[in-house]
């Protein structure tokens, strides 16, 4: 299990990946929500996101509930940790 | 078979081109750009999702109906978002999943889409795709809502893009990333006249229709009859 991925490194993969022109990784709070009254996404962002960290991890999801994603996906902080324990390659 | 005229009234005209298409001098009613488009009625988290071709498209339509209120539009594109569809093609050929939002944004009107929403505006809107007749038919679509409710303003916009690699092979009259709208309306400050032959016979165009129009509002010149598919091209302007 590996634990190196911080969440500046996930701020960085949302800005990257979700095309955030005007915002810049560092403004955004690790426990900063990503969603609702927070950071502004919405749910495609969500789904963009999980695909786009599926393909540039590989992440291993067997098993793992789907009720638990909303959780994972809340803030920098809890999406790094969960992609860290999920991981099955470096990016 | 006669032509049908068409005297399509504009009171503004603003084009957007990645490289300059028309010469720098003339031009009267078309205002014309290069460089970053202007977005800045919209917001961040909508102007993201836009491409370099929904971002011409919607800088020219923020040009000609900067200070109005709602009004009824169409949108046209040849090719529309085709540099979107293909990643969802390639992604769906390897059996990996497709980008979501590349998906959402890949629809034809997804465009005329943003426009609604960033201008908070219900009105009607059509997005139209006609081949090589694209530019003179959705202009059509737009003067007809003109003509039905002649107090009524319609903004029109068209934008198209050279194919990306594995389409290029069907190019036709390829040029570079352009938008153009127009805003039908009167009192007109200038007419774009086209004629239109069905069944009649002349040279193929050297350029896309949207640029025999707009070379034809710059220079005055009118030009034709080309040969499309369905029948004949004529332009001019009064």
């Amino acid at each position: 299990m590996q634990q190196d991925i911080t969440p500046l490194d996930m701020k960085r993969f949302i800005v990257k990946t979700l095309d955030l022109e005007d915002t810049a990784p560092e403004d955004i709070g690790d426990d900063q929500p990503l969603f609702a009254g927070g950071l502004g996404l919405d749910s495609i962002d969500a789904f963009e996101l999980g695909i786009a960290l599926k393909k540039a991890y590989d992440l291993h999801l067997e098993g793992e509930k789907t009720s638990g994603f909303a959780h994972h996906f809340r803030t920098p902080a809890t999406l790094a940790a969960f992609v860290a324990t999920h991981r099955q390659v470096s990016p | 078979m006669q032509p049908h005229r068409f005297s399509v009234p504009l009171l503004r005209a603003a084009v957007w081109s990645v490289e300059p298409l028309l010469p720098p001098e003339g031009g009267g009613l078309l205002e014309l750009a290069a460089g970053t488009p202007e977005l800045g009625f919209v917001e961040p988290l909508l102007r993201r999702r836009l491409s370099p071709l929904g971002r011409a498209m919607l800088h020219c339509a923020g040009r000609v109906t900067e200070g109005r209120g709602p009004l009824p539009s169409v949108f046209a594109s040849r090719h529309g978002e085709v540099a979107r569809s293909l990643p969802i093609l390639e992604d769906l050929a390897r059996g990996l999943p497709s980008s979501p939002t590349q998906f959402s944004m890949n629809v034809h009107n997804a465009v005329a889409g943003v426009w609604s929403i960033a201008r908070q505006d219900p009105s009607p809107s059509n997005s139209v795709a006609a081949g090589a007749e694209t530019f003179g038919l959705g202009l059509l679509e737009a003067f007809s809502l003109h003509v039905a409710v002649p107090s009524q303003p319609v903004l029109f916009v068209y934008a198209d893009e050279p194919l990306p690699a594995p389409f290029a092979a069907f190019t036709d009259r390829e040029a570079p990333l352009h938008a153009v709208a127009l805003l039908i309306g009167l009192p007109a400050t200038k007419r774009l006249v086209l004629e239109r032959e069905p069944g009649g016979t002349g040279d193929p165009a050297p350029v896309p229709q949207s640029l025999q129009a707009l070379q034809t509002l710059h220079s005055g010149l009118s030009q034709g009859p080309w040969a499309e598919a369905g029948g004949t091209w004529r332009w001019a302007a009064e």
